[in-house]
């Protein structure tokens, strides 16, 4: 048909992807995340630093859609720079990750065997370190930072991507379509390029997504604790920590901060959990739309 | 021992996957249902057994002994899965349980259905393994099911089914999943055990050449509808609808033998 | 099997090691004189000279970890920098608090988690099953932190039922009161711990639906429920267990941030604090003792997977 000859085809997954609602949701979240991190370096419907002491702790209204907080402040424009901060630990986090999983996956798995045994050692022990812990470990020697979240969220994200990706790549390093590539004189560097890293990537995809979610989640998690993000620095994580105090005399503040974060990290997994689906081999059509993985029998 | 279809139609969601299945099992007879994958044999199969998928929807009747199953209660129906109808399916591989012995499994339609007690089970076991021909039983009854072979697997399957002395067997492509070797021997397994038993048997396949060794009556099966029915002879002399003659096709070959 | 065992023994104890270095390397790679931290801007040289030699500084590194390494093989767990109490003595006495914590959260967590995600998957074609799971999805995403406070919110100021902050001074000499002010903590950890176990039991009892052993199971006799108790569940017990081994990570963390939610005299408070005061062999020791746990989950779960596995027990012993 000449229609479909002079339009450009998707690729397979990405049409899937966009076909289901959650798929949906989680683009939708993540590009508004986006635009709306970088509307705040342009514009914020009130200054987020501004205090009003005559206007503390005001409900929502039509001037304050959110209402104001400790300080008279606009809740929603502190929120709006707040994603400034999300957006920037959520992508690097991802970024950090994706480095260090894959220089994981690649030493442990087509290197020398004492290389590779040595990377599994420091895979394991590096897994057991928690996020939380190791972002500790590194602010007690760099002091609390948005840099020390991202570094402890990418070190041990990575490594957990490593090693899923490690196996993944061993498998299909072993392939025979791989033996054949090899013994054709295709050269190391372009296997890997081109053959082993694109069976590689739709895993990594997912993961990265769910990283970008833990990744806010731990943002908040430290904030609490101090390790985040700087007073000067708005976060949605240092605003609900900031919440606690107030609790007894504006409950509804509590609300704003620990919502959005709710949102943003739902739409990260989502994401992640609509790109395994599109991206799932394995799954038959109709099993693929009801989404679940049973077999029916011819 | 009479089994009845009418009219049996079941669907997923919007889609209707088998629709309008007729055909009757006399009492000892042996009745084959030969299509495509896709066709909807499995499905009719597992149908007649309470076994679908929990969305999926019936219409029709399924009769057994006179008396309705479609609508059963699942445990009503548990009562009369192994004990009066017997199932072997299609991949030996996937079909056993991996973390118990083949011994626990054989024995145990015996032990739900009350037949035998705990400390016969042993002995049990043993006599049942014996009587598919595996080797060893002894010693066999202590192992796991990715300790021995394919065809071994399967002979633990079928003996699983017939352990109560249901008066129906379904078998559900029980060679295509075995090497060409050994499919040979399971079918003559089969043959000598049902007509040890005087079992009404419904064999589902899609290749004549080995439902030929087994049954004479066939079924024709495709996209969900039956297409036509015969003697086996007579499909291969003069098949009426396109499926059966690709079939037919199909099935000379790969005969070894250059039959019919 | 003797040799398996060993040789996992062998790798947790390298793992330990391997730990013990990576924290005490990265807490010696402060900038600035440690020292002069300690001692404040205003400390003369002496003092600050005293607190170096105090702390051993001037040692070569490799004997700085032999000594701290040597004293936990004793177990002697050093000494706080800034109050010169035994670390030791600390760590026993806010395991009061945290242990009973984190054994409350977990089971918390268990008994939510477990039910819902084998109902869920059981009924996954229906509404109900549906919406469960989607509730699920949406707890896992929540910061703990807004969940703690919003049951704080909930409990304790509109309510009043449970008490928000604190620990009795008294501790479990009056047992009632201390597992009152547990039970808002536990629950907190316990609720998103929880949503993330359901997900993962709903996603195993639904790969155990679909195996075909539980299908001939059931043609056996049993009813479908039966089978898939009976020879599904077993099989997915495995993922299981490995699920509970990251669910105790996940506690672990949990601990610390819901301690200073809280304000509950814990490990994982004291951690914070610590930190905070660069008190190094304080924070040094209760960083491994925190990783040595999971570490240690981690292994006896690997045994745990062995030893149920009749495919791998064999290879076990190879």
């Amino acid at each position: 048909m000449a229609d479909s000859a002079r339009r450009p085809r998707l690729p397979a997954w990405l049409r899937r992807l966009l076909s289901s609602p959650t798929g949906l949701y989680g683009i939708a979240i993540v590009v508004i995340l986006l635009a709306v991190g970088l509307l705040s370096l342009l514009w914020t419907p009130y200054d987020p630093a501004a205090a009003d002491p005559y206007h503390r702790f005001q409900p929502p209204s039509a001037e304050h859609w959110l209402g104001t907080d400790t300080s008279g402040r606009d809740i929603l424009s502190r929120l709006i720079v707040g994603a400034r901060t999300t957006v920037i630990v959520a992508f690097l986090s991802a970024v950090v990750a994706a480095v260090v999983g894959t220089l994981f996956a690649v030493l442990g798995s087509l290197t020398h065997r004492l290389v590779r045994e040595g990377i599994t050692v420091i895979i394991d022990v590096l897994i057991a370190f928690p996020t939380v812990l190791m972002a500790m470990m590194l602010a007690a020697v760099f002091g609390g930072s948005t840099a020390v979240v991202i570094a402890a969220v990418g070190i041990t994200y990575g490594v957990i991507m490593g090693r899923v990706a490690r196996s993944e790549l061993r498998r299909v390093a072993g392939s025979d379509y791989i033996l054949a590539a090899r013994a054709s004189g295709v050269g190391p560097g372009r296997i890997l390029l081109r053959h082993l890293l694109p069976n590689v990537a739709p895993i990594f995809i997912v993961q990265l997504s769910l990283a970008a979610g833990l990744a806010t989640l731990a943002e908040a998690a430290l904030s609490y604790l101090g390790y985040g993000a700087p007073p000067g620095v708005p976060s949605w994580g240092r605003m609900l920590s900031e919440t606690q105090q107030y609790i007894a005399v504006q409950p509804l503040s509590v609300l704003w901060p620990g919502l959005v974060i709710l949102f943003t990290v739902l739409g990260f997994n989502l994401l992640g959990d609509a790109l395994r689906d599109a991206t799932d081999p394995r799954l038959k059509g109709a099993a693929r739309v009801r989404g679940t993985k049973r077999k029916v029998a011819a | 021992m009479t089994l009845q279809v009418e009219d049996l139609s079941i669907g997923f969601g919007d889609r209707t996957v088998v629709d309008g299945v007729s055909f009757e099992v006399a009492d000892g007879q042996r009745v084959g249902i030969i299509g495509e994958s896709g066709s909807g044999k499995s499905l009719t199969a597992l149908a007649v057994l309470g076994l679908l998928p929990e969305d999926a929807r019936l219409s029709g009747s399924i009769r057994f002994n006179d008396r309705e199953l479609i609508g059963l209660a699942d445990w009503r129906m548990a009562n009369v899965r192994g004990r009066q109808i017997g199932i072997v399916f299609q991949e030996p591989r996937t079909a056993l349980n991996p973390i118990r012995t083949i011994g626990r499994q054989l024995v145990e339609p015996l032990l739900i259905h009350r037949l035998i007690e705990r400390r016969q089970a042993k002995a049990t076991a043993i006599e049942l393994a014996a009587a598919v021909r595996l080797p060893d039983p002894e010693r066999i009854v202590r192992l796991y099911p990715h300790q021995v072979s394919g065809g071994q697997r399967q002979r633990v399957g079928i003996a699983i089914a017939l352990a109560c002395g249901p008066g129906l067997l379904i078998a559900d492509e029980p060679t295509t999943a075995l090497d060409v070797t050994i499919q040979a021997e399971i079918i003559a397994l089969f043959d000598r055990l049902i007509r040890e038993r005087g079992s009404s048997l419904v064999f589902i396949t899609h290749d004549l050449a080995v439902l030929s060794q087994v049954s004479s009556d066939v079924i024709v099966m495709a996209s969900g509808r039956i297409v036509e029915r015969g003697t086996v002879r007579g499909l291969l002399d003069a098949p009426q609808h396109p499926v059966t003659a690709g079939l037919v096709q199909a099935s000379v070959a790969t005969s070894w033998e250059g039959r019919p | 099997m003797i040799r398996f065992v060993l040789t996992r023994l062998l790798l947790l104890v390298v793992g330990l090691a391997l730990a013990s270095i990576l924290i005490f390397l990265t807490l010696r790679v402060l900038p600035g004189d440690v020292a002069q931290v300690i001692g404040g801007a205003q400390a003369s040289p002496e003092r600050v000279a005293a607190i170096r030699d105090d702390l051993g500084l001037d040692q070569p590194l490799p004997v700085q970890y032999a000594d701290w390494i040597g004293g936990v093989l004793h177990l002697d767990l050093g000494s706080s920098l800034i109050t010169g109490t035994s670390v030791g003595s600390e760590l026993s006495q806010k395991a009061q608090v945290t242990a009973p914590l984190g054994a409350l959260s977990l089971l918390f967590a268990v008994l939510i988690g477990a039910p819902l995600g084998f109902v869920t998957a059981v009924r996954h074609a229906r509404a109900s099953g549906m919406i469960v799971s989607g509730l699920a999805q949406t707890l896992a995403a929540v910061p703990i932190v807004w969940a703690g406070l919003l049951l704080i919110i909930l409990f304790g100021v509109v309510l009043g039922w449970l008490p928000t902050q604190g620990f009795p001074r008294d501790g479990w000499d009056e047992p009632g009161r201390a597992l009152r002010s547990l039970i808002l903590p536990a629950l907190t950890i316990g609720i998103i711990e929880g949503a993330v176990l359901l997900r993962f039991v709903r996603s195993a009892v639904l790969d155990a639906l679909g195996e075909d052993y539980v299908r001939t199971a059931a043609s056996k006799g049993l009813t479908r429920t039966e089978a898939l108790v009976r020879h599904g569940l077993p099989n997915v017990a495995l993922s299981i267990i490995s699920i509970l081994g990251i669910q105790i990570a996940g506690v672990v963390v949990g601990t610390v941030v819901i301690e200073q939610l809280f304000n509950l005299p814990g490990i994982g408070r004291m951690l914070v604090t610590d930190v905070g005061n660069r008190d190094l062999p304080k924070v040094q020791s209760e960083l491994l003792l925190l990783t040595g746990v999971v570490l240690i989950v981690g292994f006896v779960v690997d045994l745990l997977h062995r030893l149920i596995d009749p495919r791998q027990r064999e290879r076990a012993d190879g």
